[in-house]
């Protein structure tokens, strides 16, 4: 290989291994749709002590991306879907939820919360269920928290 | 021990235990604020190749609470609802009312700092129909704590795509 063709070959490299380092320090883009399964999570009904374990699952959306500030561009949509019976009662309860979310916020994880209702298919008490939901630094999926409640 | 320095050490100690009492997880709300924003903004549709100059007009409405957690994060739970309507001032008489209703709410929490939301709305107008959505801007300034509405044009409802 004659010189100045190694030496064309040196240069496009250099700037190849450039532009990946430009484009890492300015944005990480982080372009996910992910379904995956939840549970078996136990959650309490604080409406009547029932002890309710659920399955079901998650999908996120995503396409959010992180300035090379730091800054982060959520665009994300979360879905959940989930089903589970009631202890002692027996009774079948069903919880859905889905949120839609953009905007830009600090440097940092950002944790939503999502207050929906849990519906009993039986005689027993609905009861609601917040799930937080994060989004890391990232700007990759996080983990998803639950908390039940029983204000109206 | 001196009466007046045994009543501060009883106050001191009194104060001490109060704040041990206090619950560690315990949020702080920094803010609680309605209010009632009149909106206008002369927009282009993007979904069409023709110019239009839509003088929208109306009001957003936004509750607002902001909190302190306990790691000193912001939490800002914000319901906002927003009513506009319009014509193109290009037509003139000719033009198609232009209407936006909608209402959105996140509760979010994030390191302290500027932040900004974006709620997408649909337009409707009496003559057809395209994916024009109006942006309401939410700007979160993080001294004031309070926000600042502003309207933008977009031809997608906000929804992610997946890649």
């Amino acid at each position: 290989m004659s010189k100045q063709r190694e030496k064309h070959r040196g240069g496009l490299i250099a700037g190849a291994v450039f532009a990946a380092l430009l484009l890492i320090a300015v944005t990480a883009s982080a372009a996910t749709d992910t379904t995956q399964p939840f549970g078996p999570a136990t959650q309490p009904n604080p409406c009547n002590g029932d002890s309710v374990t659920f399955q079901g699952t998650e999908r996120f959306v995503t396409n959010n991306h992180v300035d090379g500030d730091g800054t982060m561009h959520i665009n994300t949509m979360h879905q959940i879907k989930g089903q589970g019976v009631g202890s002692p009662s027996g009774v079948q309860y069903n919880v859905g939820s889905a949120t839609k979310v953009n905007g830009k916020f600090p440097p940092g994880p950002v944790i939503f919360r999502e207050r929906t209702k849990v519906i009993s298919n039986g005689p027993t008490d609905n009861f609601y269920e917040t799930f937080f939901f994060r989004i890391n630094q990232d700007g990759s999926p996080g983990n998803t928290n639950f908390q039940s409640d029983c204000r109206g | 021990m001196n009466r007046k320095y045994k009543l501060a050490i009883v106050t001191l100690s009194l104060a001490l235990s109060l704040f041990a009492a206090a619950p560690a997880s315990a949020q702080v709300q920094l803010l609680s604020v309605q209010q009632d924003v009149p909106m206008a903004a002369t927009l282009d549709n993007p979904c069409t190749v023709a110019p239009e100059a839509i003088a929208f007009t109306g009001t957003t409405h936004i509750d607002q609470q902001v909190w302190l957690m306990p790691g000193g994060t912001t939490r800002l739970v914000v319901s906002e609802t927003t009513s506009l309507s319009g014509t193109d001032t290009l037509l003139g008489a000719a033009s198609p009312i232009y209407q936006v209703s909608g209402c959105d709410s996140i509760d979010v929490e994030f390191n302290p700092g500027a932040a900004t939301l974006y709620n997408y709305k649909q337009v409707t107008n009496s003559a057809s129909q395209d994916n024009f959505h109006v942006i309401v801007q939410l700007d979160f300034d993080p001294s004031s704590l309070r926000l600042t509405p502003g309207l933008q044009a977009s031809c997608s409802d906000g929804t992610p795509s997946a890649p």
